[in-house]
C-alpha cells in the first residue's frame, strides 16, 4: 500500500497546495501558509512553517467547525513584520482542535470559537497565547515569552471550560497599557494545575492575574514572582470554591496589592505569602467567603488581611499580620494568628462578629479591637504548663 | 494563499478511485475506514483490532448507522475526523455497539447530526468501554457506555431539539467520568441529564453548564454509591425538579460547587440520599443549598444565596464546621430526628437554625444577624444553652453554649 501512496503522491506533487497524508488526514506544509481551511477535517503539518511576510492575519484562518489541526510536533513561527494569529477560527465557529506542537512570534497563538480543545501546545513570543469561547478544552498548554502592552488576556477561555496543565510564565510589558485581566475563565468553569509565574508589568491601571467566573471550581492554582505598577490582584472569584492553591510573590509598584479576592464561596488550603505594595494596603481579602484550613504563613509585607462582612474563618494561620473584619456577620474559630505589629483583629464594622478558640502570639497590643455588638471570648495571656480553663472552653490565647 | 476547498475536492475525487484497491492502512496495522463504506453503510466490525478513520463520513440515510461493532476489543480511532448523521427523527447512533460485546475504546474525533429521539452519538451498551477526546455536538444525545467504562476527556454540548428524556453523557455500573465538559442540553419534553451514573460510578473533574428541562433536571446524578468530586454545575433549570447534583443512597460529594440551581417545585444544588457525606462543597443561588436525607453528613461546606434552606438534612444526619448565610429561609434546617448540628455559622438568613423534627442535638453553633428567629427548636430539641450578645471578653462555661449576635 505504500507503493500506491506514493504514487499517488508523485502523481499530485505540484498541482496541490496540500497533500494527503498516508493516514487520510491532509497535509499541510509551508506552501500552504498563510492558508484558509473552508471544510471541516482533520489536517497534520508536515513539516515546521515560518512566515517573514510583512503582514499575515493568521497562518490558517479557520472557517469551518469541526477541524482538527496536529501540529505533529512542528512549529509555526512568525518572524518579522506583523503576524495578528498563528491559528484563527472566528467566535460563531466551533469545536477547533489543535494539538501537538509549538506557535510562536504572533500577537495572538489560538483564537478559537465554542468548544475549542487545544492540547500539547506550547506557544511563545505573543500577547496572548489561547482566546477560545465557551465549553474550551485545554490541557497540558504552555505560554512562555508573553507580552502585556495589549488590551486582550494573555489566556481567556468562556463559561464552563477546562484548563489543566497549564503554565504561563514569562511575561512583561514596559507601557502604561495592559490587560485588565491577565488570565480570564468564564463561569462554572474548572481550572486545574494552573501556574502563573514570573510577569511584569508597568501597566497604569488595574489588574487581575486570575479573574475566575461565578461558580468556579479552582484546584492547584499556583501565582508567583508577579508585579505590577498598579493595584494587582492575585485571583478573583466567587461562587465557587478554590483549593490546594497559593499566591507567591505578589507586588504592586505604586498601588495595592491583593493576593485573593473572593466572595460567596469556598477557599480552602490556600497558602498567600509575600504580598505587598507601597501603600501599606497589601491584603487578602475575602468577601462573604468561606476560608478554612488554610495555611497562611509568613507575610512579612503584609500588613492586613480584610474580611468583608459575613465570613466564616476558621483554622487558619496568619503570620505577620492584621484581621480586618468589617461588616457583620462573620465568625473567627480556631485561628492563629502570630506576629502582629499591631492588634491582632480589627472588627471596626457594623458588629455582630464572633471570635472565639483563636490564638496568639508575639503580638504587642491586646489581640482584639473593636466594640459591641461583636463578642469575643475572654483573652487567656500567658497560659502556663498544664493549664486548665475549666470556666472558659471557649477562650482565646495569647502568648 | 492556499485555497484549499476547490484542490481538495479534485484530489478527493482522484484519491477515492485509487482506494478502491486499498482496503487496509497495513503500515500501522489499523484498518481504514472512510466515507465509500457509507454508501452501504454501516461498516460493520466484526473482527478485534484497531480502526482508523481515513475520511470524515457523512450518513444520509435516516435508516443507518454509521459503524456498528459486532466484536469485542475494538479500538475506533477517529483520527480527527467527524462523522456526520442525517439529520432528522432517525432514532439510529452514529456508533452501535450491543451489550453483548465489550471493551470497544473511540477516540479522538467528533460526532454530530444524529437528531432523532434516542439517539446518541455513541451507544455502547458493552462492558469496560473507553471514550475518550471526543466532540459530540447537535446530536439529541452526547455518549452512552456500558458498565465499568470509563468516559474522559470528552465534550458534550449543544444537543438538537427532542421531546425525551436527555443524557449529555451515560454510564453504567462502576464507571468514571473524568474531565468531561457537558453543556447546553435540552429537551422540550422528558427529563435532562448532563451527566448520569448508574450504581458506584465515579465522576471527578467535570463541568455541567446550562443543563434544561421541562420536567427536572439533573446536572450530575450518580445512583447509590456514587463518587462526585471537583464538579462545577451552573444553570441547571427544571420545570419540575432540577438538581446540580442529585446522589442517591451513600455517596461521597466533595470539593464541588452548584450555583444558579431552580425548578418550578424544588431545586437543591446539591441533592443527596441517606448515608451520604457531602464535604468542602458550595451551594449558592439556587433553591436550596446543600441536602441530605438520613444519616449523612455536611461538612465544612457553605450555602449561600438561596432562595430556600442553606443546608437541610432529615434524620440522624450532622452538619458540621459550614457556613449559612444569606439564605431565603432557614440557614440550616433538620426536617427529621436526632440530627447534629455543631459548630456551625448561621448569618444573615431568615432563620438561624430551623429544627423542625425533635431530639435533634445542637452546640457551638453561631447565629448573627439572622432576621427572624436564630433557633427555632421544639421542646425536645438537644440544644446548648443560647448565649445572647455574649459582649466582649466574654467567659461562658458551657462548652455546649451556641452564641446568638443581634443588634
Amino acid at each position: 500500500m505504500h507503493h500506491v501512496f506514493r504514487l499517488v503522491l508523485s502523481l499530485f506533487a505540484g498541482l496541490c497546495f496540500s497533500a494527503q497524508a498516508k493516514d487520510g488526514r491532509i497535509s499541510l506544509s509551508t506552501q500552504d501558509f498563510p492558508g484558509i481551511l473552508t471544510n471541516s477535517g482533520s489536517y497534520v503539518l508536515s513539516e515546521s512553517v515560518v512566515l517573514t511576510q510583512a503582514y499575515v492575519f493568521a497562518a490558517l484562518s479557520v472557517q469551518a467547525d469541526f477541524v482538527t489541526i496536529d501540529l505533529n510536533g512542528h512549529a509555526i513561527t512568525k518572524k518579522g513584520g506583523t503576524g495578528e494569529y498563528a491559528l484563527f477560527q472566528g467566535s460563531d465557529r466551533h469545536a477547533l482542535h489543535v494539538r501537538n506542537g509549538s506557535l510562536s512570534g504572533f500577537d495572538m497563538g489560538v483564537r478559537a470559537g465554542t468548544a475549542a480543545r487545544i492540547e500539547n501546545v506550547r506557544v511563545s513570543d505573543v500577547n496572548s497565547i489561547i482566546v477560545a469561547g465557551p465549553g474550551a478544552h485545554v490541557r497540558d498548554v504552555q505560554g512562555l515569552g508573553m507580552s502585556l502592552e495589549h488590551a486582550e488576556p494573555l489566556l481567556s477561555a468562556g463559561a464552563g471550560s477546562f484548563l489543566d496543565g497549564v503554565l504561563m510564565a514569562e511575561g512583561s510589558g514596559a507601557t502604561s497599557s495592559g490587560p485588565p485581566f491577565w488570565t480570564l475563565v468564564g463561569e462554572a468553569s474548572l481550572v486545574h494545575r494552573l501556574i502563573i509565574q514570573d510577569l511584569v508589568s508597568s501597566q497604569t491601571t488595574s489588574a487581575t492575574v486570575l479573574s475566575a467566573g461565578m461558580g468556579s471550581v479552582l484546584r492547584r492554582v499556583q501565582l508567583g514572582s508577579l508585579q505590577s505598577e498598579k493595584n494587582l490582584t492575585g485571583l478573583s472569584s466567587s461562587r465557587g470554591i478554590v483549593s490546594h492553591s497559593s499566591v507567591d510573590g505578589l507586588a504592586s509598584v505604586s498601588g495595592d496589592a491583593t493576593g485573593i479576592r473572593y466572595g460567596h464561596g469556598l477557599v480552602r488550603e490556600m497558602q498567600i505569602r509575600l504580598v505587598q505594595d507601597t501603600n501599606g494596603a497589601a491584603n487578602a481579602s475575602l468577601e462573604h467567603a468561606m476560608w478554612v484550613d488554610s495555611q497562611s504563613t509568613g507575610f512579612p509585607f503584609l500588613p492586613a488581611s480584610h474580611i468583608l462582612e459575613t465570613t466564616r474563618m476558621a483554622r487558619n494561620t496568619l503570620n505577620y499580620g492584621s484581621l480586618n473584619v468589617q461588616g457583620g456577620g462573620s465568625a473567627l474559630r480556631d485561628n492563629q494568628l502570630n506576629n502582629s505589629t499591631n492588634h491582632v483583629v480589627f472588627m471596626s464594622g457594623v458588629g455582630k462578629n464572633l471570635a472565639i478558640r483563636n490564638s496568639a502570639s508575639g503580638n504587642p497590643l491586646p489581640m482584639f479591637s473593636g466594640g459591641l455588638p461583636n463578642g469575643w471570648a475572654q483573652v487567656e495571656a500567658f497560659p502556663d504548663v498544664f493549664f486548665v480553663f475549666t470556666n472558659n472552653p471557649w477562650a482565646n490565647l495569647q502568648h | 494563499m492556499g485555497i484549499f476547498s476547490p484542490v481538495i475536492r479534485i484530489y478527493h475525487s482522484l484519491w477515492v478511485a485509487l482506494m478502491g484497491v486499498v482496503s487496509a492502512w497495513a503500515g500501522a496495522g489499523k484498518v481504514e475506514i472512510n466515507q465509500r463504506h457509507m454508501a452501504a453503510a454501516p461498516y460493520i466490525i466484526d473482527q478485534p483490532g484497531q480502526y482508523i478513520l481515513t475520511s470524515a463520513l457523512h450518513v444520509s440515510d435516516t435508516n443507518s448507522i454509521a459503524i456498528v461493532v459486532e466484536t469485542s476489543d475494538v479500538d475506533l480511532d477517529l483520527n480527527g475526523f467527524t462523522i456526520t448523521g442525517p439529520g432528522g427523527s432517525s432514532s439510529l447512533s452514529a456508533i452501535f455497539q450491543s451489550s453483548i460485546y465489550d471493551r470497544l475504546r473511540v477516540h479522538n474525533g467528533n460526532i454530530t447530526g444524529w437528531t432523532g429521539s434516542g439517539a446518541y452519538a455513541v451507544h455502547a451498551l458493552g462492558l469496560a468501554n473507553t471514550l475518550e477526546q471526543l466532540h459530540v455536538a447537535f446530536n439529541a444525545q452526547g455518549l452512552l457506555a456500558g458498565a465499568q467504562s470509563v468516559v474522559q476527556d470528552c465534550v458534550v454540548y449543544s444537543n438538537a431539539s427532542v421531546s425525551v428524556e436527555v443524557v449529555g453523557i451515560d454510564v453504567g455500573t462502576g464507571s468514571v467520568v473524568r474531565r468531561c465538559l457537558v453543556q447546553g442540553l435540552g429537551t422540550l419534553s422528558g427529563n435532562t441529564y448532563g451527566i448520569r451514573g448508574a450504581f458506584n460510578v465515579t465522576v471527578e473533574d467535570c463541568v455541567t453548564y446550562q443543563i434544561n428541562s421541562p420536567d427536572n433536571a439533573y446536572g450530575i446524578f450518580v445512583n447509590h454509591g456514587g463518587v462526585v468530586r471537583n464538579g462545577a454545575m451552573r444553570w441547571v433549570t427544571g420545570g419540575n425538579e432540577a438538581y446540580g447534583i442529585y446522589a442517591g443512597n451513600a455517596a461521597s460529594l466533595s470539593g464541588s460547587a452548584g450555583g444558579k440551581v431552580t425548578g418550578g417545585v424544588f431545586a437543591s444544588a446539591i441533592r443527596g440520599g441517606d448515608q451520604v457525606s457531602i464535604q468542602f462543597c458550595a451551594g449558592v443561588e439556587s433553591g436550596n443549598g446543600l441536602e441530605l436525607f438520613n444519616d449523612g453528613e455536611i461538612l465544612s461546606s457553605i450555602a449561600s444565596t438561596n432562595s430556600q434552606w442553606g443546608l437541610l438534612a432529615a434524620s440522624r444526619s450532622r452538619i458540621a464546621d459550614s457556613y449559612a448565610v444569606r439564605n431565603g429561609l432557614a440557614g440550616i434546617y433538620f426536617d427529621g430526628a436526632r440530627g447534629q448540628a455543631f459548630n456551625n455559622d448561621a448569618a444573615y438568613n431568615t432563620i438561624g437554625y430551623d429544627f423542625n423534627g425533635a431530639t435533634d442535638w445542637a452546640g457551638g453553633n453561631s447565629a448573627l444577624a439572622n432576621s427572624g428567629p436564630h433557633f427555632n427548636a421544639p421542646a425536645g430539641t438537644r440544644l446548648g444553652q443560647t448565649v445572647t450578645n455574649p459582649g466582649l471578653f466574654f467567659i461562658e462555661t458551657n462548652s455546649w453554649a451556641n452564641f446568638i449576635l443581634t443588634d
